[in-house]
């Protein structure tokens, strides 16, 4: 069991799709309020004040990434998008509206559970309540001491490689677009030059990864932007 | 016509003019040579009829003006008899002869614009594609070639409505050339079947016939021509439905057959869990079934919607500067799951440029070939990816996919990439569509993929895809970096 009774508004409008995940997150101890369209959705936000919010894009009524932009405007609550695999372009406008995480359908019940749990976490660290130290597989990132060590030896990484990986670190399990990247890293006038986080990505891999043709621990999520893998999902994978 | 025998007249009076102007100075025999000169030009430029007029008037001149006693007809000497007719025989045979060969000149032209015509014609029916197209060329050449109003009507038409209707049903009922008032009634005959009707305009069918000959084998190379087309694109359309009709077939017995065996394997674990009572590892292992037989669904569908997709143009490249490594590892992460224990040997040139790719579309393909790789390969042979820039290839980039399976299948050559095409007919994990979608991402990026039997046995699948010169600007932002940490 996962759910410390946290309540999650789901905002789907397949029915079949409502009852499997009902039965699940209730299975895993989370409280749910459902909601099938954009409309219910806004007043289920403002009147139950939700610890997560699951986002179906494709609801009938409307578009769930202007949707995404409201709740953000008021709230910080995590937000998981759910769309279908070839929509690439929906989940990274949904990231950059202020989504946390997407999923792809069909997913396990245990990915979104892992995302879940990677969410609840980072909103607990916006509280304050923000780890030192990332280890992933053998990375060990001391963001307070500014050292990488990777299976017990400590790795130089350039100020940009540092950087990527120090944001990446304090979002461990996060999926932030190339977007979010480049503004953080570089700035905001560099929005476009996606291909500097991918070749920066390209060097920090070969020096954090055991297989750098096989990353395990920094994640492409094509189209999308990277992931450092959280505890579970690398230990999973 | 009548211009001719004026022009004669006027060509011996000036021989007449000259004659007198030089008459002083030389003999009368000498003199007689300008009126043959006067006869020559009137045959060069006018013909037989003007010419022998010329010689006759040149005698009747000759006399009149020149021979004494002059102004008078009479004769004084019976030796200018003789002069007179010698004058007016060797008038007609020059006649004769520089006349014959003007009409011959004549033909010779005449037959080169023929030939010309005709030549025109062949050449523009072989830049024609299409019957409609080639129909649209014969009549244009027609007006052309004969230098007169050309229509076309077409067989299927209704010929009551128009003029010459009646010679038009006559020219088709009996495949001959029928004149009508004004115009000539041609049909377009191939094989057994009239193509079309062309209508001539025919303003001057005295004065300047339409040459029979001619038009017969102008005709009947176009009519051949709309023949070969016609056929050509029943052939093509008769083709393309027999395919659309084996695409559709198999597709239905891919929806019915192949999406069904999932779909029933998980119904019946389902089932089974709902209602029989059962130990853990029983349960356990329904549970696996359903998860894995799900996962094989989607993909199926995946497949299925990827390709009609990017069949129906559906799909944007949304094409970025990236290297190369970034999609083969999310490729070989995607897969981490069917690979278990596979070796994976990755080998990428370290002086691979970066490519101008559609990560999402590049990944996918990728996983498509490394996918066709592993279900065709021995459990536990590596999975190799080597790419690198082949430069005597005109610059391209070129990923290869290599294995150790049974190589390629015996046959199939390049319809391994074919939609529906499996290299093994009880291969039930997909629909054959596999390579036909890594096919169609390639070539939306320009590139090419080909199969070949690797060395030592096996397969190498090999993408390639154009190397862009426009590298964008290092991606090294100023000092910072520079500095190591």
């Amino acid at each position: 069991m996962t759910g410390g009774g946290q309540l999650v508004l789901l905002v789907e409008d397949e029915a079949a799709m409502r009852r499997f995940l009902r039965a699940s997150l209730q299975a895993q101890g989370f409280r749910l309020v459902e909601a099938a369209t954009v409309r219910e959705a806004l007043i289920a936000v403002a009147t139950h004040n939700p610890d997560l919010v699951l986002l179906d894009l494709g609801l009938p009524d409307g578009d769930g990434i202007a949707l995404t932009r409201t709740i953000r405007e008021g709230s910080r609550v995590p937000i998981l998008v759910v769309s279908a695999r070839g929509r690439e372009s929906d989940k990274v406008e949904a990231l950059d509206a202020g989504a946390d995480d997407y999923l792809t359908k069909p997913f396990g019940m245990n990915e979104l559970l892992a995302r879940m749990r990677v969410a609840f976490r980072h909103h607990g660290a916006e509280r304050g309540e923000r780890a030192p130290v990332v280890e992933v597989g053998e990375l060990h990132l001391d963001l307070e001491r500014r050292q990488v060590v990777v299976a017990g030896t400590e790795v130089h990484l350039t100020p940009i490689e540092y950087k990527i990986l120090a944001l990446l670190g304090r979002n461990v399990g996060k999926l932030l677009t190339h977007q979010q990247i480049l503004e953080e890293v570089w700035g905001p006038a560099y929005a476009t030059h996606t291909h500097y986080v991918r070749v920066h990505m390209a060097e920090l891999r070969k020096k954090i990864e055991r297989d750098p043709a096989r990353p395990r621990i920094l994640v492409t999520e094509p189209g999308v932007g990277y992931r450092l893998r959280d505890r579970d999902d690398a230990a999973r994978g | 016509m009548g211009s001719g025998y004026a022009w004669a007249l006027a060509l011996v009076a000036v021989a007449t003019a000259a004659a007198l102007g030089i008459d002083a100075a030389l003999a009368l025999p000498d003199v007689a040579l300008l009126y043959l000169a006067a006869i020559m030009l009137s045959a060069a430029w006018h013909g037989r009829g003007p010419s022998t007029f010329a010689a006759a008037v040149s005698v009747a001149a000759f006399n009149y003006f020149l021979v004494e006693p002059r102004f008078t007809f009479e004769v004084a000497e019976p030796r200018y008899v003789l002069t007179f007719t010698m004058m007016f025989g060797v008038g007609l045979v020059i006649s004769g002869l520089t006349s014959r060969l003007r009409t011959q000149q004549r033909e010779a032209e005449a037959r080169e614009a023929k030939t010309h015509a005709l030549y025109a014609l062949g050449r523009a029916l072989a830049a024609a594609s299409g019957p409609e197209q080639i129909l649209r060329v014969v009549v244009e050449q027609a007006r052309r070639a004969f230098a007169t109003d050309v229509e076309l009507v077409e067989v299927t038409g209704a010929p009551s409505l128009r003029s010459h209707a009646e010679a038009i049903a006559t020219a088709i009922d009996e495949r001959r050339v029928v004149p009508s008032a004004g115009a000539l009634v041609v049909p377009l005959v191939a094989g057994d079947a009239v193509h079309g009707v062309l209508v001539f305009a025919d303003p001057e069918p005295v004065r300047r016939p339409i040459d029979p000959d001619f038009l017969e084998s102008f005709v009947r190379q176009g009519a051949i021509a709309i023949a070969q087309g016609r056929a050509a694109a029943g052939a093509a359309q008769a083709e393309g439905r027999a395919r659309a009709e084996e695409v559709r077939s198999t597709l239905l017995a891919a929806v019915s057959h192949d999406l069904r065996t999932p779909l029933a394997v998980i119904t019946g674990a389902a089932t089974t869990l709902q209602g029989e009572r059962l130990g853990e590892a029983q349960r356990d292992e329904l549970l696996a079934t359903v998860a894995d037989e799900a996962e094989r669904l989607e993909q199926m569908i995946g497949n299925l919607l990827d390709m009609t997709r990017l069949q129906a143009g559906g799909v944007v490249l949304r094409a970025q500067w990236l290297p190369l490594e970034e999609v083969v590892g999310s490729a070989l992460l995607r897969l981490e799951r069917r690979l278990g224990d596979r070796p994976v040997a990755v080998a990428i040139a370290a002086d691979l440029p970066l490519l101008w790719v559609d990560p999402v579309l590049l990944e996918q393909a990728l996983v498509n070939l490394a996918d066709n790789a592993l279900k065709y390969s021995p459990e536990l042979s590596a999975l190799e990816l080597r790419s690198f820039v082949d430069a005597t290839r005109g610059d391209v980039v070129v990923i290869e996919v290599l294995d150790r399976g049974p190589g390629l299948p015996v046959g199939l050559g390049p319809r391994v990439f074919e939609k529906f095409v499996r290299g093994d007919a009880r291969d039930r994990d997909g629909f054959g569509l596999g390579l036909a979608i890594c096919r169609a991402i390639v070539e939306l990026h320009g590139g090419t993929i080909a199969a070949r039997p690797r060395e030592g046995g096996g397969a190498c699948l090999e993408i390639t895809l154009p190397l862009r010169v426009d590298q964008p600007a290092a991606a090294i932002d100023a000092p910072a970096v520079r500095e190591s940490a």
